[in-house]
């Protein structure tokens, strides 16, 4: 790959590069992941920064972009588990399947329910906030995001549909508020 | 297939995650009832309404002007001092002796019939100074649990040279 080749010969150029390419769409997505955005800068300077550093473990099976939300998804997780915080964990109960609600989105501002939604995302345990982003906001399709995740179709499917059922069950709750 | 069947390959249906088969029954279904249809329908638009909201919520966040140069000096400067590690430069003996002493310390934890988890055995097994024995001591405790349950004596080596060459070992 023509960016991992420029890195190698010409690092402080590659890497300049790799934050043109790369740079924006990784802040996004790990404002998504992380919620705050002076956190989602760190996560974003340690990924790239180790991205440099192992540079030569990227072995092409997946997209470039793929392999750093991997290096920045377990920055997460280590962070997490550091703090000893619940992120990891599904929640004790998962809210009864519901299925879309046909009128909830003409019921509400659509920027309410917007916001309602990205909080819901927010408030969801990483492991399934981490599927959720990369089906919604990075359109990935549930095969991609099982090999970007190392996990078999059916986790990734089990997690999208209990993601779901709980952001239904949020954004009703605000309907309701 | 019926309504109870077909509903519940809506949400493989918006993934684009069925199978032939079912796709081809669900289709034929969602053809011919409107009520399945309207909640296909409903389970596309909430999707596209989803993706928007998490879209729209970070739309125009860019990273700040001087990332690029803060990443790049941070870059250069672990570039620097892996350099500086790897070449043998001052005191070349102590570097191979310890390298060589490290490389023995683990391999006599991967082999040896008793393994503990214990942190001062590796302690003992590197050359290292005993007045730094306490605070590499939750070091080695990781790379002994990382050799004990963990796949990769590779990530360990590698844990074990970057903390040497965080120390200037």
């Amino acid at each position: 790959m023509e960016l991992v080749e420029t890195i190698v010969a010409d690092c402080a150029a590659g890497t300049r590069r790799l934050v043109a390419e790369y740079g924006n769409r990784l802040y996004e997505t790990a404002i998504q992941l992380c919620g705050r955005e002076s956190d989602a800068e760190d996560y974003v300077f340690r990924t790239l920064e180790r991205a440099v550093a192992r540079i030569h473990q990227f072995g092409g099976r997946s997209s470039f972009f793929t392999w750093m939300y991997e290096i920045m998804l377990n920055l997460i997780r280590t962070d997490a588990r550091r703090k000893g915080a619940n992120a990891l964990d599904f929640p004790e109960t998962v809210p009864e399947s519901s299925s879309p609600a046909p009128d909830a989105g003409e019921a509400l501002d659509a920027s309410i329910e917007a916001e309602a939604v990205r909080a819901a995302v927010r408030s969801l345990p990483l492991a399934m906030r981490s599927v959720v982003v990369l089906r919604y906001f990075e359109d990935m399709s549930v095969s991609e995001i099982a090999k970007a995740l190392s996990l078999p179709e059916g986790t990734v499917k089990r997690r999208l549909h209990d993601a779901r059922d709980a952001i239904r069950v949020k954004i009703a709750r605000t309907i309701r508020s | 297939m019926n309504c109870k069947e077909a509903r519940l390959l809506i949400e493989d249906a918006v993934d684009g995650t069925l199978a032939d088969g079912a796709r081809r029954g669900f289709e034929r279904h969602v053809r011919d009832c409107a009520e399945c249809r309207a909640i296909l329908e409903s389970a596309e638009t909430e999707f596209v309404r989803w993706r928007s909201a998490l879209r729209d919520g970070v739309r125009g966040r860019t990273l700040p002007a001087d990332f690029a140069d803060r990443l790049v000096r941070a870059v250069e400067e672990n570039a620097s001092k892996r350099r500086a590690f790897w070449s043998l430069g001052k005191a070349p003996a102590l570097k191979v002796a310890a390298a060589l002493a490290v490389l023995l310390g683990v391999a006599g934890i991967v082999f040896s019939a008793g393994r503990t988890s214990e942190p001062d055995v590796l302690v003992r097994a590197s050359i290292v100074p005993s007045n730094a024995a306490t605070d590499l001591g939750s070091r080695c405790e990781r790379i002994t649990q990382m050799l004990m349950t963990e796949v990769s004596y590779s990530a360990a080596a590698q844990y074990m040279a970057d903390m040497c060459w965080a120390r200037g070992i």
